[in-house]
């Protein structure tokens, strides 16, 4: 009969719950061991965040644990020279040996300065030990590189000034309009990938309207309701449209929410700062029935002015709302309309269909209580972030949320860490939300309130942007030009795994010059790529499932797997379903032995306690030694409560806790602090940086620190060489995200039969005109003179001004030879340098504009990639 | 890469007609010898056009077993199993392929036995005394049943293209037709071709001929009537149909098979058989160029070949 | 007896190919060998342009042209409407593959790794036997089925609902409910084919 069982008699056939590791969402998977090898990964159907769905890269993740080129002993480099496509070449070495030298070089970086010490890794909550190893030795210098360098830095710091929380997601169970700018929320991308996937197509399924914002036709606008294509780099001018007609055109706003929930109401003088009571310095509002000012918090918020103009002892006082609608008036469909390419009779009808679907005024009953319902929702990702004014961008966009009163109301833009039992935001200075959740401001920083300006101490210099969340893209730049910022200590060595920068982040050929600047670097990884070329020491490291990591999944802290309204709380684990590979040990057990080592163990549980948030009794003490078991173990327990130790999660894989309540889900009615739309805060920040940047005479752009939030150029919309007329934007594959999933042969097969993956996307009618047809081998050569060659695709789904560019392909190094050279490197294409990086936000502008011209024609047979 | 054949491995979704790319040179060659040598059979069995004879036998018989053992020696070889070729003849029910194994093997069987009892050695011929030999009437019943089995052979392959729904414009009883006619012709063809060598009596030859224009004007008409129904039928045949006509097949397919193949062998056969009284030359010169016709009939069908969309 | 059968809803499919990977992995298929490939397609202009998805499998056909074409009854049709290639009579003629109006079939003439020659551990233990010189088809995880009502992999692991298995002789079936609801097709119906898989627009 048919063969699909194993072909020899099976002596062992059993299924092992752990999470997967294909990329950043760490979804529930079970695995199923045959004779010892791993042969199939499936979905648990009760299982959060992911409940049974497994995208293609994760059903495709244990070709990864099976390719053969995987790094087997650790590695020493023989050739001192480092550089793209330099050979290290590798002498295999023992771990004595490997270990030994570790300690020496860290032991030395120690004497020199404990800050000296950088560590980089993508590995979810591998990192709290990691931070815990690098608190204990005295560096603050832990990033994440990779995807911070576009990711979310116009997100969070909005996220966080909207909600309190570090992300924001729609309410897709109870939206009814959704708007999306840059990004493919909902379509097996971002965060929560595969939970939210099943919500979108439920919710499209129930009538929702999607409208996509995107350069390209994405796997999201195929399916949405409408795709409005737009020009790279200005969905900020647009949401400011969608709000000048909604308040200035049709009055469509929420103007209780603005008044209970926003500073709309605070008085502003002539220099643009609040007007403050002179007693207790707090903001002052007018009140409109009693015709007079008064605190904030001390009038009856109905009562509070949003709009008009008052005398207060002979100053213009103005309420911040006033402001902030004459503001908008800059912004007109029709100027819109020539910075977006949008039609401004299409901007008028989105916004007053978005505003209508907003049912301001209406409510909701839920769990016997009266919500404010407004099912409309804006949301944004990287698409709009990843430019030089990324944190205007993602802040024009929440803000087009806050007029219409959906923030962390049903139907709208929710919070994505609410009300977990460590969590709760409170009311900080001016009466302005800020976040409370610990392990928030243990592992990010928070905008609200701004934070004083100081000399740097990181390598990412985070001290120089006061409203951001992080400011990893910096620490190329920190590296290489240590000296004119002030840092008083130079890189010494450099821990990574699983952060494959040089291929994930900025331009390779900057950060190759940083690598080569840090003396010492060593990897931890399981396959060959574009960073490990440039380690001194390169350690085999576990696959996902050859390894034991706890809480990979862990909605308390992570926004990425944003609990959904009415969904219980959960946590997952990753389990050994395999014996390492070769020499492979789990590299944060490592970690821990040169904690050993160096002697800093004690320290390093002390703050592993603190870094991870664990309680009496689960927490470490520092008089002892604990074996990676155990610490899983405390660490669960903690979390999970007593009978829920490593032993539950090793039979079940994941851990389901309490419900979210209807108040948990929808707090904004609760909380105290409001939100600013107008930004009085960035004022003395923008002033802090300015003041700090001018004295040590380090140039600097403060000019985004403005309280109204404005649409501005990327230098690619300044250029003015005529030909360089298209502009390369980057594009989410489903199927290959993240740089190891191209080391996947099934998924490179998917890539080769899709035939849109490795090509370049232009529009039909853009290549009519430069003469190009399908097949044609083009070359996009950027202003500064960077290049690319790639086969034209003709399409009607790209921009007239775009190229539509996909995935992080062009790999130079992988253990996958298929995908060798595959595909254009989009990075590569782009500048890295202080006039292409967002001083607010620390967001590298992913705006590059490239003239295109003819190789060889299709006829004259390409090499077709 | 690994090797696999699947018609649409290609990638992309069919939403026009995609040609079928697995059947081609092989193939046709495999259709083309089945079909010769059947009809070569037939027509010595039916006819006695002998061809001459050869090592004992008649070059018919031998040409035709040869011609149809090298299909079958295709045919298998074609296969990812050969050596399961004996469970090829286990459904004949349903299966044209099937039915052409087992035709196969029965023809080579029962034409082998009786040729071989009809054997002349030196002279004489030493296997007469077999029950099945010469005309004795188990002799006759065994050239029966290896002629129908040759008539299988000759019609089955355009059976199986015809058969089947996955092609629309295979998918009628016009190919089986043509590969009949156009066998016979070409078999009628190869004795006009002999006859520049054989003593053949003028009005046989005219005979000939007169047969072997008239199965041209007939496969000639089905090859029209084959683009006219595949252009009414469906949207996807139409397309077959251009690509014969006028896409990439044009050359061999309207130059090589319809004018080269079979106008011109027409007209160069009825004015070599009836405006210069018999012309041997010129008719031997229509049938050698149905020849090729013939093969590149069934290579510019085959190719021409293309799936419907399925949505 | 359930004539066991499939809804497609393109408009939920996003085109993930989760389903394409899980029924490789499922069905450890060889490098080259797709049971379930989803097909996009750009359609339509700029700006309304869209990519289509079309998900796909073997469609267990009532009446399988490539049952009636195998000479060597490798391809039969179970009780349940499953239509399936067993590889031990399979003597790669290939007829199936023509005769197969949707490319559902596929022949392999040669197994090698996916990272060179040699095979790694997974595809030692799952390439199947007899896979070379012989065809490969969607046996709409039959095995599954079997081991007690278990969905095949594809639907397991679409996210959106959007491969929908089930019993088309039930009428209460969810399948059954939506093709009658939405006008559910059949691919290719003039091919007289009977498919036992529908598409919703």
């Amino acid at each position: 009969m048919v063969v699909s069982e194993p072909n020899t008699a099976a002596w062992e056939d059993t299924w092992i719950p752990t999470a997967c590791d294909m990329c950043y969402n760490a979804c529930t998977i079970r695995v199923r061991r045959t004779n010892g090898v791993v042969v199939k990964i499936e979905g648990i159907p009760d299982a959060p965040p992911n409940y049974g769905k497994v995208c293609a890269k994760g059903n495709a993740g244990l070709m990864n644990l099976h390719n053969p080129h995987r790094i087997k002993t650790p590695l020493a480099r023989g050739n001192p020279e480092k550089g793209i496509g330099i050979d290290p070449r590798w002498r295999p070495i023992s771990w004595d040996e490997a270990l030994g030298l570790m300690t020496e070089k860290l032991r030395a970086a120690h004497a020199k300065d404990p800050r000296s010490l950088v560590a980089a890794t993508f590995d979810r909550y591998a990192h709290f030990v990691l931070r815990s190893f690098l608190t204990a030795f005295g560096s603050p210098n832990l990033t994440t590189v990779s995807a911070g360098f576009f990711c979310g830095n116009g997100v969070h710091p909005v996220a966080y000034t909207l909600t309190g929380s570090n992300d924001v997601h729609p309410d897709l169970r109870l939206c009814n309009y959704l708007l999306m700018f840059g990004t493919s929320y909902g379509f097996v991308a971002q965060m929560n990938a595969m939970g939210l996937t099943q919500e979108m197509a439920e919710a499209r399924k129930r009538g929702m309207k999607l409208v996509v914002v995107d350069p390209v036709c994405s796997y999201a606008a195929s399916q949405a309701t409408e795709w409005i294509p737009i020009r790279p780099g200005t969905d900020g001018a647009l949401a400011l449209s969608f709000m000048d007609v909604l308040v200035n055109e049709l009055g469509r706003y929420d103007v209780g929410f603005l008044r209970h929930y926003t500073n709309g109401a605070y008085l502003l003088g002539p220099d643009g700062h609040y007007l403050r009571d002179p007693k207790n310095q707090k903001p002052l509002v007018w009140d409109a029935r009693e015709n007079r000012a008064g605190t904030f918090n001390a009038i009856d918020r109905n009562d509070a002015a949003l709009e008009g103009s008052f005398q207060l002892e002979g100053i213009e006082a103005r309420p911040a709302f006033q402001l902030f609608k004459e503001h908008l008036r800059a912004y007109a469909p029709e100027r819109a309309s020539a910075i977006t390419t949008i039609p401004a009779g299409t901007i008028r009808r989105v916004a007053k269909e978005f505003g209508e679907a907003a049912q301001i005024g209406a409510t909701i009953p839920l769990e016997d209580r009266s919500f404010p319902y407004r099912p409309a929702a804006a949301c944004w990702y990287r698409g709009i972030s990843a430019h030089k004014h990324g944190m205007m961008n993602g802040m024009s966009v929440g803000q087009l949320n806050v007029i219409v009163g959906n923030i962390d109301m049903p139907g709208g833009m929710l919070n994505a860490t609410a009300a977990g039992p460590f969590w709760g935001p409170g009311e900080g200075a001016d009466g302005l939300l800020v976040s409370g959740n610990p392990f928030t401001y243990r592992h990010m920083r928070t905008p609200i309130p701004p934070r004083p300006v100081r000399r740097p101490e990181t390598l990412e210099l985070v001290e120089l942007f006061p409203v951001s969340v992080y400011a990893r893209a910096m620490l190329w730049l920190g590296i290489l030009q240590a000296e004119r910022f002030g840092l008083p200590y130079r890189a010494e060595v450099l821990i990574q795994c699983r952060t494959n920068m040089m291929a994930a982040s900025g331009n390779p050929e900057i950060m190759a010059e940083a690598l080569k600047r840090i003396p010492f670097m060593i990897s931890f990884a399981d396959h060959h790529d574009e960073t490990t070329e440039f380690a001194d020491l390169l350690l085999p490291d576990t696959h996902a499932l050859e390894r034991l990591m706890p809480i990979t999944y862990n909605p308390y802290y992570h926004y990425n797997n944003a609990t959904l309204p009415g969904e219980a709380w959960s946590f997952n684990f990753q389990q050994p379903v395999v014996e390492p590979l070769g020499q492979a040990r789990n590299w944060i057990e490592v970690v821990l032995e040169l904690g050993g080592r160096l002697g800093i163990l004690s320290d390093l549980y002390t703050a592993f306690n603190e870094i991870a948030h664990l309680e009496d009794p689960y927490r470490l003490d520092p008089a002892r030694t604990y074996t990676w078991e155990e610490i899983c173990d405390r660490w669960a327990r903690s979390y999970c409560g007593d009978e829920h130790g490593l032993a539950y999660f090793s039979k079940h894989g994941y851990y389901k806790g309490e419900k979210r309540t209807a108040a948990q889900s929808y707090p904004r009615i609760f909380h105290k602090g409001r939100i600013p739309l107008y930004l009085e805060h960035f004022i003395g920040a923008g002033e802090d940086v300015k003041r700090f940047t001018e004295r040590e005479r380090i140039p600097w752009d403060t000019s985004g620190y403005v309280p109204l939030v404005d649409w501005r150029p990327c230098p690619a919309h300044q250029e003015s060489q005529p030909e360089f007329d298209l502009f390369v934007v980057n594009q989410k594959l489903p199927f290959l995200t993240f740089s190891f999933t191209s080391e996947n042969p099934w998924l490179t097969e998917l890539a080769e039969r899709n035939g849109k993956v490795f090509p370049v996307g232009i529009n039909v009618e853009t290549a009519r005109k430069k003469g190009l047809a399908e097949g044609d081998e083009i070359e996009l050569e950027t202003a500064a003179g960077r290049k690319a060659r790639a086969i034209a695709r003709l399409s009607q789904g790209v921009h007239p001004e775009c190229l539509a560019v996909p995935g992080i392909l062009g790999r130079w190094v992988t253990a996958n030879e298929r995908m060798k050279h595959k595909g254009i490197h989009f990075n590569s294409l782009l500048e890295y340098t202080m006039d292409r990086l967002d001083t607010l936000s620390a967001a590298v502008d992913a705006c590059v504009k490239v003239k295109v011209s003819l190789v060889h024609t299709a006829k004259e047979g390409g090499s077709h990639a | 890469m690994a090797a696999v054949t699947n018609p649409f491995t290609a990638g992309t979704w069919i939403m026009e007609p995609k040609p079928q790319n697995f059947w081609g040179v092989p193939h046709t060659s495999w259709f083309f010898a089945m079909g010769v040598g059947g009809a070569l059979f037939i027509n010595r069995v039916l006819f006695g056009i002998e061809l001459g004879r050869i090592l004992g036998m008649t070059v018919a018989d031998l040409l035709g077993m040869i011609l149809i053992g090298i299909g079958g020696l295709i045919l298998i070889g074609d296969l990812g199993k050969p050596l399961r070729v004996l469970r090829a003849l286990l459904n004949p029910r349903t299966s044209w392929i099937s039915v052409g194994a087992i035709a196969d093997f029965v023809f080579l069987i029962f034409a082998g036995l009786w040729v071989i009892a009809d054997l002349e050695w030196q002279g004489g011929r030493p296997l007469a005394g077999l029950p099945w030999a010469g005309n004795s009437p188990l002799g006759i019943a065994f050239q029966v049943i290896a002629a129908a089995a040759a008539f299988i052979v000759i019609v089955y392959p355009g059976l199986v293209l015809a058969a089947s729904p996955s092609i629309p414009f295979w998918n009628t009883t016009l190919i089986p037709l043509q590969f009949l006619s156009f066998a016979f012709a070409s078999a009628v063809g190869l004795a006009l071709i002999f006859a520049l060598w054989l003593p053949v009596p003028p009005a046989l030859l005219t005979a000939w001929a007169s047969a072997e224009i008239l199965l041209l004007a007939v496969t000639l008409l089905l090859f029209v009537a084959h683009l006219l129904q595949g252009t009414a039928s469906h949207a996807t045949a139409k397309v077959a149909v251009t690509r014969l006509l006028k896409g990439e097949l044009h050359v061999p397919f309207v130059w090589g098979t319809l004018i080269a193949g079979l106008l011109l062998p027409l007209f160069l056969g009825l004015y070599g058989a009836y405006a210069a009284s018999p012309a041997p030359g010129l008719l031997a010169l229509s049938a050698l160029l149905a020849l090729p016709g013939n093969w590149l009939s069934k290579y510019t069908v085959i190719k021409a070949g293309n799936y419907a969309p399925f949505l | 007896m359930p004539r066991w059968g499939m809804v497609i809803d393109l408009a939920r499919c996003v085109g993930c190919y989760a389903c394409t990977i899980a029924c490789k992995v499922e069905n450890g298929t060889p490098p080259g060998v797709w049971y379930a490939p989803v097909y996009e397609r750009e359609v339509g202009s700029y700006p309304t342009a869209k990519r289509l998805f079309l998900p796909t499998l073997c469609y267990h056909c009532k009446n399988p042209p490539c049952m009636k074409a195998c000479p060597t009854k490798a391809i039969s049709k179970r009780e349940d409407g499953i239509v399936l290639v067993d590889r031990e009579k399979c003597c790669g003629s290939r007829a199936c593959v023509a005769a197969c109006p949707y490319g559902a079939l596929t022949f392999v003439d040669e197994i090698k790794g996916e990272f060179g020659d040699e095979l790694n551990p997974w595809e030692r233990a799952r390439y199947p036997q007899d896979g070379v010189g012989t065809v490969h088809k969607c046996t709409l995880c039959s095995h599954r089925i079997d081991e007690g009502n278990h969905e095949p992999a594809c639907v397991q692991t679409c996210p959106t609902h959007c491969r929908i298995f089930g019993d088309l002789e039930d009428p209460g079936s969810e399948v059954s409910k939506l093709i009658r609801e939405r006008n559910g097709a059949q691919p290719r119906p003039e091919a007289g084919t009977d498919p036992s898989v529908y598409y919703l627009r």
